[in-house]
């Protein structure tokens, strides 16, 4: 009796064996396989270990922040146009750098004459690594004049 | 043309194919065993860093609500509480490492505890307090695969009223 479903119910391999091109072209497609497998682990290990810097540098970022937040508005950090900077330490040890700008900020809904100092525009940036776009947090937040 | 022949194979073929065979099992097994470690290793010291991030959050949130602050050794200078003080000067709110389970727990007081603010093991937390500022010193956690997580940060005292010297 014919077959109706010509190669169903047959053994998969033929006769013949497997040639050894198959076998070459089978490993490295494995290989390749476990390489990209490899290699998306290690990129996933990367971003955590990039993530905790980053989640440091906001840290300290909010921190440097609270403290210029706690000073009297005369305070010397809080002087226009002066650039500050400083190391940011966890433990002891320098993780990252610090640097903050205090700029007059015009409230143009309060009425004063435009170009008033009326506000104090803090800017603060903590940076690692070597300095990159991906490796900069910066915050902003403004503060009364007195 | 036919690869086997009717002799079949000798103890020497099948010897090689079964170090062979032995061979690629066990790379296969190292390898899984190995990224399985690294992801483990990842999502853990990710969980820990969360965790760091969130705990130093809650306690900046009721910081920043509080008229005043003071920190007290719990149980050594290693690990310490803060105790969170209304207009009135009353307790109302504390943060406490307990070395029971290694965790920051929060409640009204250490009598009433309403349990741990985040699930991670902190193995240091230590802080300062100023006249309105409460400054996280280190806030030390330790992931599942051992690894620490360290962050300092500082919370002020935004209710502290202008009666702030």
């Amino acid at each position: 009796m014919k077959n109706p479903f010509p190669g169903i119910g047959l053994p998969l391999r033929s006769p013949r064996g497997v040639g050894l091109m198959e076998v070459v072209v089978a490993t490295v497609i494995a290989v390749i396989a476990v390489m990209a497998l490899a290699y998306s682990f290690s990129t996933g290990r990367g971003l955590v270990d990039r993530f905790e810097i980053a989640r440091v540098a906001l840290a300290a970022a909010q921190r440097r922040m609270e403290r210029l937040s706690a000073l009297p508005a005369a305070a010397p950090e809080l002087q226009l146009g002066t650039p500050h900077t400083d190391v940011v330490q966890v433990d002891g040890r320098t993780v990252a750098r610090e640097s903050w700008t205090v700029d007059a900020f015009d409230d143009p809904a309060n009425g004063t004459q435009a170009g008033s100092v009326d506000l104090k525009k803090v800017t603060v940036t903590v940076s690692w690594g070597q300095l990159g776009p991906n490796e900069t947090v910066t915050l902003t937040r403004l503060f009364p004049t007195h | 043309m036919v690869r086997h022949t009717a002799r079949g194979m000798t103890l020497i073929e099948v010897t090689i194919v079964m170090v062979l065979a032995v061979m690629v099992v066990m790379g296969m097994i190292s390898f899984y065993i190995s990224s399985q470690s690294t992801w483990m290793a990842g999502s853990t010291q990710a969980l820990a860093q969360r965790d760091a991030t969130l705990l130093i959050e809650a306690i900046s949130d009721s910081v920043r609500t509080a008229f005043m602050a003071e920190t007290f050794d719990s149980p050594d200078a290693l690990h310490q509480g803060l105790i969170l003080r209304n207009a009135t000067l009353q307790p109302y709110w504390s943060f406490w490492w307990d070395g029971r389970d290694s965790l920051v727990h929060q409640g009204p007081d250490l009598n009433q505890d309403r349990g741990p603010v985040v699930t991670s093991r902190v193995t240091r937390f230590q802080l300062d307090t100023l006249t309105s500022l409460v400054e996280f010193r280190l806030v030390e956690l330790r992931a599942g695969n051992g690894q620490l997580v360290g962050m300092a940060s500082a919370a002020a005292l935004y209710n502290r009223g202008p009666q702030t010297p």
